[in-house]
């Protein structure tokens, strides 16, 4: 008899993980994917939707007909519990799921696994913050939904300003552990951009308000490069981009709450402001998708599994320790959980701790970016676990892969400015993306591989990774060829 | 096309602004000059090339966790 591997996900993480176990296995195993949305959606341009310089439609894709093509069995459907035990009256594992397509919403169905990836993502956590968030004051780009929704808003600012109106855009988070800091990175420097090339910057206020100690945090502690014959962090290169931009910044905040047209920060120093906008693009915290376990007699273990932040626990060293106690080794590197047969891959995995530097003000509110786990690592890990099944189901009796966020690199191209000729992006390759200072020392990072810079070559290949990602995402020819 | 950047922006109120690295005219200028692109356009693909070829494992082996090192302070920053 084959054997079912069930994904939960079907994001950057899920949908890479579902693609290589079909690739690789066998037809008499099954994958099966569990996702309450149908589409893929491309998210990193998204941002380029949040502007108006893409459509939803170039962003999204159907999944289910990609996965009829490919052999992959998929119910539209969101996980509720997992039963890696499974219950007295059915024995062997499984996984309640309740279905979100129209014609069974809200129905349960009981899948059995015999492995299983949980790849469920982040919970765009908008409620950690009143006020914040679509439906409320606040803009995203999270969803090619939202990110159409802040395109209107946009849309409707430049007209009062071509009527004469200034106003005030505030971008970054909206929360003081949040994290996707490059995303409000490339949405502040692409908006401003676009407010150029719609002839009202002048008429225009743009700051960028983050929890970051320092800009250039990015949630991975900053980094360093070799530029001019020194050595230089990213906070000088991030500054240096915003001051020419014109667009100011607050650092060290925790937005506590949000009403219509004002925010209201914390900040470190445990001063209490109000910044004051007429459209603000704010990002969320992140929290895990509200997962359930149970053991075999029904008894409660989510706390076995996932982490007060409703992320999964895997093979990392979650010993609770002072930052300056913080090694590398601390990072999971085979993604599997105390349950030999459950994985977690991308963003769904519990990080050990946070790569910055903790911080909390003097009322006790944690100030402190979460660690980025999206894009290339979130790939890379779900290769990792894909192979890891793959050789299990073999006959191997552990994990035959390592992706340590410690051990990996990353290379990420920020978009500046969208135009084939005037457009710039800033390309960054960072290793390892965790910072290792036993390996290295003086900036926990190999300044030989570290790098960064700013100019339309980048914009350039963030075209080329649009178009090659969605042409690998649609498992069109070739596309295991590309890398992740 | 959008307009140069608006370097004419107040800065009366940018001490912030005042007190920052900015890039030189050359600078930007190469930013989106073709041929120099063209270049960089190479070599920033061959330098992520090099990244994402470091970031798979070949091996379908796993190596042991590195152990804990005990000493916090043997941490340099």
């Amino acid at each position: 008899m084959g054997t079912r591997v069930v994904v939960l996900g079907s994001g950057i993480a899920g949908h890479t993980a579902a693609s290589f176990l079909r690739k690789w296995l066998p037809k008499e195993h099954e994958v099966f994917v569990v996702s309450p949305k149908p589409d893929y959606n491309w998210i990193p341009s998204n941002i380029w939707v949040g502007v108006g310089l893409l459509r939803a439609d170039q962003v999204l894709f159907a999944l289910p007909p990609v996965y009829e093509r490919f052999g992959i069995e998929y119910r539209q459907a969101k996980a509720v519990a997992i039963h890696p035990e499974g219950a007295e009256e059915l024995p062997g594992a499984f996984v309640e799921i309740e279905y979100t397509s129209p014609e069974r919403q809200g129905q349960h169905e009981r899948v059995r696994y015999d492995f299983l990836i949980n790849a469920t993502g982040p919970k765009l956590a908008f409620e950690a913050t009143p006020g914040l968030g679509p439906g409320k004051h606040t803009v995203s780009v999270c969803t090619a939904d939202h990110a159409v929704e802040t395109s209107k808003q946009l849309d409707e600012r430049v007209a009062r300003m071509r009527k004469g109106e200034r106003q005030r855009f505030v971008v970054g988070v909206g929360h003081g552990t949040s994290t996707c800091q490059g995303a409000a990175f490339e949405y502040i420097v692409n908006l401003e951009f676009e407010l150029r090339a719609r002839g009202v910057r002048e008429m225009a206020d743009v700051t960028y308000l983050t929890n970051e100690f320092e800009l250039g945090d990015f949630g991975m502690g900053g980094l360093h490069l070799r530029q001019g014959g020194y050595v230089t962090p990213s906070k000088i290169f991030t500054e240096s981009l915003f001051a020419e931009r014109g667009i100011d910044w607050v650092t060290r905040s925790h937005v506590a709450k949000i009403e219509a047209g004002r925010i209201f920060t914390e900040t470190l120093a445990g001063e209490e402001r109000e910044v004051a906008f007429d459209m603000a693009m704010l990002l969320p915290p992140f929290r895990g998708a509200a997962l359930k376990a149970f053991d075999r007699r029904g008894q409660d273990i989510t706390s076995r599994l996932f982490a007060p932040s409703g992320f999964m626990k895997v093979d990392a060293d979650y010993t609770p320790r002072p930052y300056e106690a913080w090694r590398a080794a601390d990072w999971p590197r085979t993604y599997q959980t105390e349950f030999k047969n459950v994985f977690a891959a991308g963003i769904a995995f519990a990080p050990p701790h946070p790569v910055s530097v903790p911080r909390q003000s003097p009322k006790g509110t944690n100030i402190t970016p979460s660690p980025p786990r999206t894009g290339m690592p979130s790939a890379t890990i779900a290769k990792a676990v894909a192979r890891s099944i793959v050789d299990m189901i073999h006959g191997a009796e552990a994990p035959t892969q390592t992706a340590s966020m410690s051990e990996m690199g990353a290379a990420c191209v920020a978009s500046a400015g969208a135009n084939a000729l005037t457009g710039t992006a800033a390309s960054i390759t960072v290793f390892p993306i965790v910072p290792d200072f036993e390996k290295f020392p003086a900036y926990g990072r190999d300044l030989n591989q570290t790098f960064g810079e700013i100019g339309l070559a980048g914009h350039w290949i963030k075209i080329l990774l649009h178009h090659l990602f969605l042409h690998k995402a649609r498992l069109r020819p070739f596309w295991s060829l590309i890398p992740e | 096309m959008p307009p140069s950047l608006p370097m004419n922006l107040p800065r009366g109120r940018d001490e912030q602004w005042l007190s920052v690295t900015k890039p030189t005219a050359t600078t930007r200028f190469f930013r989106t000059f073709l041929p120099w692109q063209l270049l960089r356009f190479v070599i920033i693909n061959l330098k992520m090339m090099r990244i994402i070829s470091m970031g798979h494992h070949p091996k379908h082996a796993v190596a042991p966790a590195p152990k804990r090192a005990l000493d916090p302070a043997s941490r340099s920053s």
